[in-house]
């Protein structure tokens, strides 16, 4: 791999050793995949911070990354953790875990991460388009890449937590121009009406990972409700969980592509999980925006408090923008949770063994966790929340 | 019988072979402490990859796999060297961190042509690798 003068200085340790080391596991896999230079990333996101995922080795790592005086040269931010850093007992987190999942968080903090604790950071990050950009989280990579024109591998956490301190990237994969184009044609004419009516957008998502694997979809005739932000965002997080791709397109050239067309079947026999109703609502996957809290707000003003046991996740950013709302929703008996996720966080000890939730991201990783899940859209997940009279 | 590679990360290790045939995924599916392989739908299912030339196809799973290598380094029960077919971010970050011989790219097919219980000496420098391996007659 080519490197640059600069890059060859850090290599050899005149920066110091600990950064020679950051920079050489970077390069070994811009190696590994053929990378012919690095090049500068001008944001990162990085996910695996949740003391339940990367255990006494993750914590160990950042701590002794964070004890060799390295600092974060880009502005970085992080996902969820495994619990609400502040209602942590409410969620039945032991003081163990909490302590420990504190070291990581301290330790981010000390290398200078922003503490986002989000899976949406696309919803606060201001970043200009066309950047390149560091980030795990597949659902934020395949926001960054198919909203944002933003351009970023799918990284994984302990990649992006090394490209932030240096501030490069091995060149290679969706960073390039060419290999963002189109592979393969999903139309969804068959089935545009039932997807807006019945609000499939996290399905025909999971349907679109499944089938493109690991190329690019170009996918036609879809309901334009699809791309509004609240709906693109379970889409895009849905295509992440089933399939490897980190981009989707929403128009361009059709050309030679292979071509799908699928049913209403062919979503459905996608999804990992099927349709019941006994269990716990858990919301919040990826966690809400804004304007998602505000209608929950709304629904529940009007039909008052849920039948059933519901928990929602969100960003801690906007527990003062919504904090009305938010009220609200407690009042109403909802359970709300900052800084962590229905993904990261240990719902055993939060007393939850049926998930029901309404994002086919959640679904698919809760089923790989064990749990008996059930699925539906955002339509029918209200008629769980009351019953049929909704 | 010699089988010459790619060399990502540089050393030298000898050691019995353990073949996979099958991906491994490290985060959830080998024990960080023992170092055994507790994924029970893998074909080497209790057996321990500590101070093994372990050969499979490529990692897959979640990128905290990279972690798990790490760690089980630090507590002495880590493979004396990898072989791959091709290797992907979250073994080469592994082995990086954890200053274990990766090789990739083998000329052969290492999953047909080598055999667990085989002994070899593996040895990676800057882009070259090869894997020695005694054949049993």
């Amino acid at each position: 791999m080519e490197l640059t003068h600069e890059e060859e200085e850090i290599l050899n340790g005149r920066r110091g050793e600990k950064l020679a080391k950051v920079l050489e596991v970077i390069v070994k896999v811009g190696e590994g995949l053929e990378a012919e230079r690095l090049v500068n990333v001008t944001h990162a996101h990085i996910s695996g911070i949740s003391y339940k995922n990367i255990g006494d080795a993750g914590l160990e790592f950042i701590e002794k990354l964070a004890s060799s005086n390295l600092r974060v040269s880009i502005p970085a931010t992080v996902n969820p953790a495994g619990m609400d850093i502040k209602k942590w007992k409410e969620m039945g987190v032991k003081q163990d875990f909490a302590e420990k999942q504190l070291r990581i968080l301290g330790s981010l903090r000390k290398l200078g991460f922003k503490m986002l604790l989000t899976c949406t950071p696309y919803l606060y990050e201001k970043i200009p388009p066309g950047s390149q950009v560091a980030w795990a989280e597949s659902n934020a990579v395949l926001y960054a890449n198919s909203i944002l024109d933003l351009y970023t591998n799918r990284e994984g956490g302990p990649l992006a937590l090394l490209e932030a301190i240096v501030g490069k990237a091995p060149l290679y994969g969706y960073r390039l121009e060419e290999n963002r184009r189109p592979g393969l044609v999903i139309d969804f004419s068959d089935i545009k009406r039932t997807i807006k009516e019945r609000e499939l957008y996290q399905a025909i998502g999971y349907y679109v990972g499944t089938i493109a694997k690991f190329k690019v979809p170009l996918i036609k005739n879809y309901p334009p409700s699809l791309l509004q932000s609240d709906n693109v965002k379970l889409f895009l997080a849905a295509v992440g969980a089933s399939g490897s791709v980190a981009l989707v397109r929403f128009h361009g050239e059709e050309k030679n592509l292979e071509r799908y067309r699928p049913s209403i079947d062919d979503i459905y026999s996608a999804l990992p999980a099927d349709f019941s109703d006994e269990g716990t609502i858990l919301m919040g996957c990826p966690h809400l925006s804004a304007h998602e809290i505000q209608w929950l707000a709304n629904i529940v003003k009007r039909w008052g408090k849920p039948k059933r046991r519901v928990i929602i996740f969100t960003a801690r950013v906007l527990e003062n923008s919504v904090h009305k709302e938010i009220a609200a929703l407690s009042r109403a008996g909802i359970e709300v949770y900052f800084d962590t996720c229905m993904v990261v966080a240990d719902l055993k000890s939060m007393g939850v063994d049926k998930p029901l939730v309404d994002s086919a991201k959640a679904a698919y990783y809760l089923s790989s966790q064990g749990y008996d899940v059930r699925l539906f859209s955002r339509k029918d997940i209200l008629r769980v929340f009351y019953g049929d009279h909704v | 019988m010699r089988i010459w590679g790619r060399g990502l990360v540089e050393g030298a290790a000898k050691g019995e072979i353990l073949v996979a045939s099958e991906p491994i995924s490290f985060y959830g599916g080998v024990d960080p402490r023992s170092g055994r392989i507790v994924d029970k739908k893998h074909a080497l299912y209790g057996k321990s990859i500590a101070g093994k030339i372990l050969v499979f196809p490529y990692g897959k799973g979640s990128t905290v796999g990279s972690y798990v290598i790490l760690s089980l380094a630090k507590n002495g029960v880590a493979p004396a060297a990898i072989v791959n077919i091709l290797s992907e971010p979250i073994i080469i970050i592994g082995c990086v961190l954890a200053e274990i011989p990766l090789m990739d790219k083998p000329e052969k097919n290492p999953i047909e042509v080598l055999q667990t219980g085989e002994k070899g000496v593996i040895v990676v420098e800057k882009g070259k690798a090869y894997l020695e391996v005694e054949k049993y007659v």
